[in-house]
């Protein structure tokens, strides 16, 4: 008897001292903002509570084991809390600390890894005799313990509660109306399909995948053959699609990292310019979370739906990815969809409605699909899936099969494109609107021995589609083979919207005169790997950092008319190339890195005025 | 980082990149970009409290040993080789010096400016290396001016209540500071007011104030407040052209307000303000209402340290002081405050490194100027305040900087001690008209009161050279550096009014001269050239400008050629002699990463001759050649850099010949022991040290 009272005070116990963690990471993630509500607070009471609280059941069970430890169950519930506390408070706080504040590399071994991890336990330590002390403060002794350690989990349940609705309440605003577009030109659709490699769609050439819809749109406009993501994950290739600047001039290349207010989007232009703007993603890269609303009368980020109860505030505490991994693993075989984000029908199910309504409203309309992305479902959906959260590094033999998916769900995608450009037909718009598809990256099968994307800077991930259907179909059929980049897409559908060219572009109008780039730039700083690249014509020079997790040589050089393929490093039998190259490198880096959020409009403003005055070289 | 070259900003702003150690602690995360870091900052408080032991590590320990050798560096802004020479049997401690140690003529860079030759100083690296051309950039695309050096981050806020990010600064300089260097080399600094380096990097055993490039309350270089109950014509005309001009209402007792920074908060740069209530005191006094404090101000001194808070949110609030001179107080109402300096005691950006060190300077010599460009050379210039005004503020200041110099030297034990002066710069600048008969505003009237000022701010100088060298020990070594020399100022020129005439820059409709600035009227379809910065002129380069019509290559060549052919012969009608004796081109001056950033050309003037002021901002107004009628009477910045030369004076021998600038970071590692990195320009000089204990 006394034994199982000792395993239910450690589980009670265990719930105080995980809900206690719960809800200091819940202020962590409401202070680092960019929330849209607060439901992180209920939720990480709880949640962390329950974790706490099957922890705590066997820290309760190792109390009768040995007794020392917690003599009754009022102490064996005061150790549980404080170990529990201790424990998750510990492993939440490395977790944030390591992927926070040193950007994922933080070896244990070096110096600042021994000191952060040696105060993390001697913390650890200290929050365990503080929470210990705690609850035997607040329980009388000789008492079970039970009545006082319950009412401390209502109590911190009840914060939670409180915190989430008292905010959330604080939050609710109604968006004013939108004013209708008084814009002159045509409309304007950006289609951004995430994971899209170019040679999986059929105006690219492929022939294994059936994409008649995108190979519609490519008849009807112009393709860019040779066109490139400037990096290889989302946050800062879609950033970069919108502002028209490199990833270390908008700045936006860290997990943590938010667009920043400065910069000046597409949608702000397009705003600005008398287009309504809408944008429709399903993406947690580019939710308002991010700051990627900027700009965007509506900005509807379609979320995906989150297991346990969670919202997308509590989807971002640190055990909600390993809370969903025991869900895959052991809970729930079977992968659906909405689970990760909504498919291309869900997010047409919005879009088009809106299209459909505002057909005589000049608008910029921005739809991001997700469907080639990982998971890679079966189709259809049967719950049938790969993904990457439970299969990081899957083996070799299984790439046709992945292949196979993937491809699957990209003709899954074209479906609903296709519907789009049929909706756009039906309703007469389709003439008069400006559609662009691009993909943010590619995605790797094995190419380089690895998978997935966000990882290197070789073809696979960085060579996208980037299709530009006109107004009234003009220059229909027309393909270019001079290279475009993920940087040119604003100042293109800028200019074919007959919207003024923002000074602060790094880009270019790929129908202007202005010449192609003599070289493309391409940088990642992600998940450890610090990459940069320089293309030009003949030649791919690849720098990576050091001790980078992917294993990347420093120095890679590809001859790219001979090996597109991105085989055989050629740094060794080619220094001198190497050497100009990496000149130019350098210099775009400089370039990149200082053509900082500046936002220059063409006007001098009073404060950049009076710091020239102040100057007394210049008055 | 990978890339140690890169610019300052990129690192800077990435502080959690920079090697993070224990120490770096809050501070780094203060200067990382999101949110996110400080909140996690905030959890690992609250779970770690251990990381509070961690922190304690943030407040330097001097170690207490005396450092076998000290490498002792005074910067003097503006030291001309020429008047040193010329006064040297007046300065006796200059004069030991070149009788006993070395002294020379310091090669400055192109252009001699102050700012890129303190970060050819600071970098050991030539401009085209630390990408400071000029004190104006421009961008090539819009063809519009910014500053060069510190660029501001705004503070960001949560809820609109909390601050969670202070105001932080990238900088557009690349390269690493030398001190940063030997602090990395384990060596212990104090460094003072060196021009141009703010932001100030991190230190783990060194100690940095901030100098010129740290702005005052407004952003600026400093701006200050003039209100007047009787504004002139002019004033009312264009009111914010020469600091922040304010109308008061007539009667005894008025109320106005301060106008401050500009409100983070606010999207458009609305600025805050703090209300100031002025009542007259008496014909010849001014009683000051400001806050809490209320004082009587006499006319013609200047008042102590106002203090003032500028409430952002009712959680958080930017704290500044300024002093007060009392112009006239009958008839008309007349009152000027100097720039908004950040309080050192409580300043919301970092004006020292660590930031906790001006708190501590307070507490040993009092209150200071935070402003980097720490003079009232605008007022002056303006004509809001006089000579006498201007030159107490000098005494005033060069009194406080030698306090804090003279106490840290004392005080505080370093292996490397910088502190630079520019007391010898700003008068130069401001007072060279009455010594020089030639010069447009030379006034013997006024001469004979402030014609000796220049000298006086030498003589300063020297004492403070003297008082040095009490407390150094003979193993010591002391090095005395200026940037560049001076010249008189008495002709401006227009050059993009030039460029018109030559046919290089188009105005639109073909006329001769505009009244506007920034190149707004410039038809950039039929414009080769222009002029903007001080002293430089760019190619209108195809593929570079926004606009660009020269072709890279041959004809690029061929503009630059024609420019510098014809303007070495271009004769001032005045005086029928010519005044531009070489026109530097970029790329044969400099090389390095940013080289391309730069100018194409620089003009060398000879002395006597600077660009218009309306040049550096893009004006091309009427006639090619104008009198200089400004306070503002001797410059350096566009002068011809083989004659603008600094001083370098050592208490040891310096063998070479022809020592530069940039020669100075590898000299000083190499005194402290300290590996000199391959990426300068410059070279260790062979100098006969002593022999360290």
């Amino acid at each position: 008897m006394k034994f199982l009272m000792k395993i239910l005070a450690g589980a009670l116990g265990g719930f105080v001292g995980g809900s206690i963690v719960g809800l200091l990471e819940a202020v962590v993630i409401a202070y680092a903002g960019g929330g849209e509500e607060y439901g992180v607070f209920r939720f990480a009471s709880v949640s962390y509570g329950i974790i706490g609280a099957v922890g705590g059941a066997g820290i309760g069970f190792g109390t009768v084991i040995l007794p020392f430890l917690a003599r009754d169950s009022r102490a064996a519930a005061a150790f549980s809390a404080g170990s529990v506390a201790a424990l998750l408070g510990l492993a939440v706080a490395r977790f944030r600390i390591v992927r926070d504040l040193f950007a994922e590399s933080l070896p244990i071994t070096s110096t600042e890894g021994l000191v952060v991890h040696g105060a993390l336990v001697v913390g650890a330590l200290l929050v365990l005799f503080a929470v210990r002390g705690l609850l035997l403060s607040l329980s009388r002794e000789g008492s079970s313990g039970f009545v006082s350690v319950a009412l401390i989990s209502v109590l911190c349940v009840g914060v939670g509660s409180t915190a989430t609705s008292t905010l959330d309440a604080m939050m609710t605003g109604q968006a004013p109306p939108v004013a209708p577009g008084t814009a002159q030109g045509p409309n304007v659709i950006l289609i951004i399909a995430d994971t899209l490699r170019a040679d999986f769609v059929g105006a690219y050439g492929s022939k294994a995948t059936k994409t008649p819809a995108m190979d519609g749109l490519a008849k009807d406009g112009v393709v860019f053959e040779n066109a490139f993501s400037n990096s290889t994950w989302t946050r800062p290739s879609v950033a970069t699609i919108l502002t028209s600047l490199y990833p270390s001039s908008h700045r936006v290349m860290y997990k943590t990292d938010l667009l920043p207010g400065e910069v000046t989007t597409l949608a702000e232009t397009m705003k600005g310019a008398g287009y309504v703007t809408v944008g429709y993603v399903t993406n947690i890269n580019v939710a308002p979370s991010f700051h990627f609303e900027q700009g965007f009368d509506e900005y509807h980020y379609l979320t995906p739906e989150f297991f346990f109860g969670a919202t997308d505030s509590g989807s971002k505490l640190a055990f909600y990815s390993g809370m969903r991994l025991v869900r895959a693993r052991f809970l729930a075989k079977e992968k659906w969809v909405q689970h990760y984000y909504q498919d291309a029908q869900t997010v047409n199910g919005d879009a088009l409605p809106w299209l459909d309504k505002n057909a005589d409203n000049p608008s910029f309309t921005l739809i991001h699909y997700m469907d080639p992305h990982d998971p890679y479902f079966e189709i259809p959906y049967n719950g049938v899936a790969v993904a990457r959260v439970d299969t990081p590094d899957p083996d070799p033999s299984q790439r046709d099969r992945l292949v196979k998916l993937y491809a699957s769900n990209i003709e899954y995608l074209d479906r609903f494109i296709g519907n789009l450009t049929e909706a756009l037909k039906a309703s007469g718009q389709y003439d008069n609107t400006v559609i662009a598809l691009v993909a943010d990256h590619g995605e790797e099968f094995y190419e380089h021995k690895g998978w997935w994307h966000g990882t290197t800077l070789y073809d696979e991930e960085s060579r996208v589609p980037m299709v530009v259907k006109l107004a009234k179909n003009a220059k229909a059929g027309t393909r270019v083979t001079a290279p475009a980049q993920l940087l040119d897409v604003t100042p293109t559908l800028a200019a074919a919207a007959q919207v003024e060219a923002d000074a602060a572009w790094q880009g270019r109008d790929l129908f202007s005169n202005t010449p192609a780039p003599a070289a493309l730039f391409q940088e990642e700083d992600h998940e450890g790997n610090v990459l940069h690249s320089i293309r030009t014509d003949s030649w791919k020079l690849i720098l990576a950092n050091e001790g980078n997790p992917r294993h990347l040589a420093a120095v890679e050089l590809y001859d790219m008319k001979t090996d597109p393929k991105e085989t055989s490093n050629v740094a060794d039998a080619n220094a001198a190339v190497v050497e100009q190259l990496r000149t130019d490198l350098e210099a775009l880096k400089v370039m990149a890195g200082s053509r900082a959020v500046t936002g220059s409009t063409g006007e001098i403003d009073s404060a950049t005025s009076e710091k020239l005055k102040a100057l007394g070289y210049a008055n | 980082m990978s890339n140690r070259n890169n610019r300052r900003g990129v690192s800077a702003a990435r502080g959690h990149r920079v090697n993070t150690n224990c120490k770096g602690g809050s501070a780094d995360f203060a200067a990382g970009g999101s949110n996110a870091r400080v909140a996690s900052l905030v959890l690992a408080a609250l779970l770690t409290t251990g990381l509070a032991a961690c922190q304690s590590g943030e407040a330097r320990r001097d170690t207490g040993s005396t450092p076998e050798r000290r490498v002792v560096v005074l910067g003097f802004d503006g030291v001309d080789p020429d008047f040193l020479d010329q006064w040297k049997d007046k300065l006796p401690n200059v004069a030991e010096l070149m009788k006993n140690g070395a002294t020379h003529r310091l090669q400055t860079t192109t252009p001699p400016s102050s700012c890129t030759a303190w970060s050819s100083f600071t970098s050991g690296m030539n401009p085209g290396g630390h990408g400071i051309f000029d004190f104006i950039l421009r961008d090539p695309k819009t063809y519009l001016p910014d500053r060069t050096g510190a660029v501001s981050h705004k503070a960001e806020y949560k809820f609109g209540l909390f601050q969670t990010k202070p105001e932080t600064f990238t900088t557009t300089m690349s390269g690493q500071a030398f001190w940063t260097t030997a602090d990395q080399a384990g060596k212990r600094s104090v460094v003072l007011r060196v021009p141009c380096i703010y932001p100030l990097e991190k230190e783990e055993h060194g100690y940095a104030q901030g100098g010129l490039g740290l702005p005052d309350l407004r952003g600026s270089e400093g701006t200050f407040h003039y209100w007047s109950s009787q504004l002139s014509p002019r004033d009312a005309a264009s009111p914010d052209l020469g600091g922040k001009v304010i109308s008061l209402a007539a009667g005894n007792a008025v109320e106005t307000i301060i106008e401050g920074p500009a409100n983070p908060l606010s999207e458009t740069g609305e600025r805050l303000t703090v209300p100031l209530k002025l009542t007259k005191a008496g014909k010849d006094a001014l009683t000051i209402e400001l806050g809490e404090r209320k004082d009587t101000v006499e006319v013609g001194r200047w008042s102590d340290w106002f203090h003032m808070s500028f409430e952002v949110t009712s959680m958080s609030s930017i704290a500044g002081m300024a002093r007060f001179r009392v112009l006239e107080v009958e008839p008309n109402l007349r009152l000027y405050m100097s720039p908004l300096n950040h309080d050192p005691s409580e300043p919301a950006i970092a004006v020292t490194e660590p930031a906790g060190y001006a708190q501590e300077l307070v507490k040993a010599v009092g209150e200071f100027k935070t402003v980097g460009w720490n003079h009232e050379t605008w007022g002056l210039n303006e004509e809001r305040i006089d000579d006498e005004a201007f030159m107490q503020d000098v005494w005033d200041t060069y009194r406080e900087t030698e306090a804090i110099t003279m106490h840290e030297l004392e005080h505080r034990n370093a292996d490397l001690f910088v502190s630079v002066f520019v007391e010898t710069d700003r008068t130069s600048h401001m007072m060279y008209r009455l010594m020089d008969p030639e010069h447009p505003r030379y006034d013997a009237a006024q001469a004979a009161k402030f014609g000796d000022s220049i000298f006086k701010t030498y003589q300063r100088m020297d004492e403070i050279i003297g008082k040095v060298r009490a407390k150094l020990s003979p193993q010591d070594v002391l090095l005395i550096l200026s940037d560049h020399g001076f010249h008189s100022w008495r002709r401006g020129f227009n050059v993009n009014t030039w460029l018109i005439q030559e046919g290089l820059l188009t105005l639109k409709g073909g006329a001769a001269f505009t009244s506007k600035k920034f190149l707004q009227d410039v038809d950039w379809s039929k414009t080769k050239a222009y002029a903007l910065g001080v002293g430089g002129i760019y190619v209108n380069l195809k593929g570079r400008e926004g606009k660009g019509i020269v072709a890279p290559g041959a004809e690029y060549d061929a503009v630059i050629a024609e420019i510098g052919d014809k303007m070495t012969k271009l004769l001032d009608p005045k005086t029928g002699k010519s005044v531009v004796s070489r026109v530097f081109v970029g790329k044969n001056v400099w090389k390095g990463d940013r080289l391309g950033e730069g100018q194409d050309m620089q003009i060398g003037m000879v002395s006597g001759y600077r660009v218009s002021s309306a040049t550096p901002l893009g004006g091309a107004p009427e006639g090619l050649f104008e009198d200089n009628r400004k306070n503002w009477s001797g410059d350096h910045a566009t002068s011809d850099t083989t004659v603008t030369e600094g001083i370098l004076l050592s208490s040891a021998k310096i063998t070479d010949t022809d020592p530069a600038i940039q020669d100075l970071a590898p000299t000083i590692l190499k005194l402290l022991g300290v590996p000199v990195p391959s990426s300068y320009d410059g070279h260790a000089l062979k100098i006969d040290a002593p022999e360290g204990k």
